[in-house]
């Protein structure tokens, strides 16, 4: 169990399991592959970002709770965000993850904060455990 | 470099554009960066000279109707009205399609003062998601500003009505401090909201609680859009329930609507006129326009995909010249297309949906739709 969890946050892969690879499991392993794609796209925070449905609105950059602390007379008060490596910017029209390990997430003293997610329009924004 | 965007009437002034094109939303983006309008003769490559030379002979003589207009600085408006006189044209804009013209009388806000101020924020028939991508994150719903420190978890409410769970409505639902009103009808949630006040039960019984919201804060607005504007019918009483809660409006229009709309109320005192004829156009007899004309300039716009189609399937019939920065699905249908750049980089004026002033700066040299009006003009 403690091995799917690890899985599940990106500390592990499945390579690290030895075992599956041994044939009798390929079926397996396959289905495995498939399931764990999404987490292979997701940061170490969870965060999965889908550029296809983003539409650059920036809810999510004016919202984050780190950006307000630390870019307080810009991406606080709603213009572009102007700190260095922030956690999200709006880059070519979509949201892109610049520096996740400032997130409220990262981490071992981690916060499940979700209000990226909570506040974006299009659902461009998941977490891995809730896919 | 630093740009204000005009891809809508929000005219964001915070677009960095370098190696990247940092914060300008899809659409802004797309304006900077989409596929470029060339100059062409019947789909060939042309130069510039003969694109020009060939729309000066589509136009000569003819019945002509010169359309679109909206997302053209002041400058090119006043150009464009220039030549609807000149060649006894008929000018047109999308403001014909709804009733966008009573709204604009109506007492607004600067967004810079909603943004500090504003604490209920009413989406009537809009979706700035669609329209205004960044309205929300900038202006109304999400910034921590003056007396609004709190943002959106404490000191906005946010309330969508429309006839549909749009993407602002989905917010609405999500949101402790929101709230969305399913509507079929907008002339019975303005009743509605005119029987709560009296202490009356309408159809809508939410709109009690957003009546109560409004109580807190001195500074609210409804942001009307085309479902508003195409669908109330009793005037009168929206107006009297914003005059009843001191409530301010901003119409979501295209980027430059209000812009082309002063102009020709100021002008030639109303949206539509056919200078052929010397009269106003209604808007009922606009399709007859459509019909009638023999040659159409479209200026920055793409009606194939903007207007209804009884519109453009009788646009597809005439002889067309299309003035545009990007590649549209006018275009392919087009005597002769005409490449220019957007406006944000040939600058100019415009103004904001909330009646404010906006000086676009030039950052480049290329051609603009200023120029080719000049051209036509000279």
């Amino acid at each position: 169990m403690s091995f799917a969890f690890k899985l599940l946050s990106g500390e592990k892969k499945l390579k690290d399991c030895e075992l599956l690879f041994d044939e009798k499991y390929s079926i397996n392993r396959k289905k495995l592959e498939e399931m764990l794609a999404v987490v292979e796209k997701a940061k170490e925070t969870g965060l999965v970002v889908n550029e296809d449905l983003c539409i650059g609105c920036a809810n999510c950059v004016v919202s984050c709770p780190v950006h307000v602390e630390k870019d307080p007379y810009n991406a606080a008060v709603g213009r572009g965000i102007e700190m260095e490596e922030p956690i999200l910017r709006i880059e070519d029209g979509v949201v892109k993850v610049i520096n996740i390990s400032l997130c409220r997430r990262y981490g071992k003293e981690r916060t499940l904060c979700v209000v990226c997610r909570e506040n974006c329009p299009t659902d461009a924004i998941a977490f891995v455990e809730e896919i | 470099m630093r740009v204000v965007c005009t891809a809508c009437s929000c005219l964001c002034d915070d677009i960095v554009v370098g190696d990247k094109i940092y914060h300008a939303c899809r659409k802004g983006y797309r304006l900077l960066k989409g596929s470029k309008e060339e100059n062409t003769i019947r789909g060939e490559r042309v130069t510039l000279e003969k694109a020009i030379k060939k729309a000066r002979e589509v136009i000569d003589g003819k019945k002509l109707l010169v359309f679109g207009l909206d997302n053209l600085t002041c400058e090119a408006q006043e150009l464009a009205l220039k030549l609807s006189m000149e060649f006894n044209a008929t000018i047109v804009d999308h403001s014909f399609l709804s009733n966008v013209l009573n709204f604009l009388e109506l007492e607004s806000v600067q967004l810079e003062k909603f943004r500090d101020e504003g604490y209920v924020s009413i989406f009537w028939g809009s979706n700035p998601h669609n329209n205004v991508p960044r309205l929300l994150s900038r202006f109304t719903y999400y910034p921590r500003s003056g007396k609004r420190q709190r943002g959106y978890e404490e000191d906005r409410f946010l309330v969508v009505a429309d006839v549909r769970k749009s993407e602002t409505a989905k917010i609405a639902e999500k949101s402790k401090s929101g709230i969305f009103i399913k509507i079929e009808n907008d002339d019975e949630l303005a009743t509605s909201f005119l029987k709560a006040i009296e202490g009356k039960a309408g159809k809508h019984v939410d709109v009690a609680r957003v009546l109560k919201e409004i109580e807190k804060a001195e500074v609210n607005a409804v942001f009307g859009g085309g479902g508003l504007f195409s669908g109330l019918k009793n005037f009168e009483a929206f107006r009297e329930f914003l005059e009843k809660t001191n409530l301010k409006f901003v119409p979501i229009l295209k980027t430059n609507m209000r812009g082309y709309v002063e102009l020709m109320l100021n002008r030639v005192g109303s949206n539509i006129y056919d200078f052929r004829e010397g009269r106003a156009i209604s808007r009922s007899e606009v399709i007859d326009v459509f019909k009638e004309v023999e040659a159409v300039v479209v200026i920055s716009a793409d009606p194939f995909r903007t207007l209804p189609s009884e519109y453009s399937k009788l646009l597809a019939e005439k002889e067309l010249i299309v003035v545009n920065s990007l590649k549209s699905i006018t275009s392919k249908f087009a005597e002769v297309t005409i490449a220019t750049q957007p406006s944000n980089l040939s600058g100019g004026t415009m103004i904001r949906c909330d009646g404010v002033r906006v000086k676009i700066p030039k950052v480049s040299e290329g051609y603009s739709d200023v120029d080719f009006l000049k051209s036509l003009l000279e």
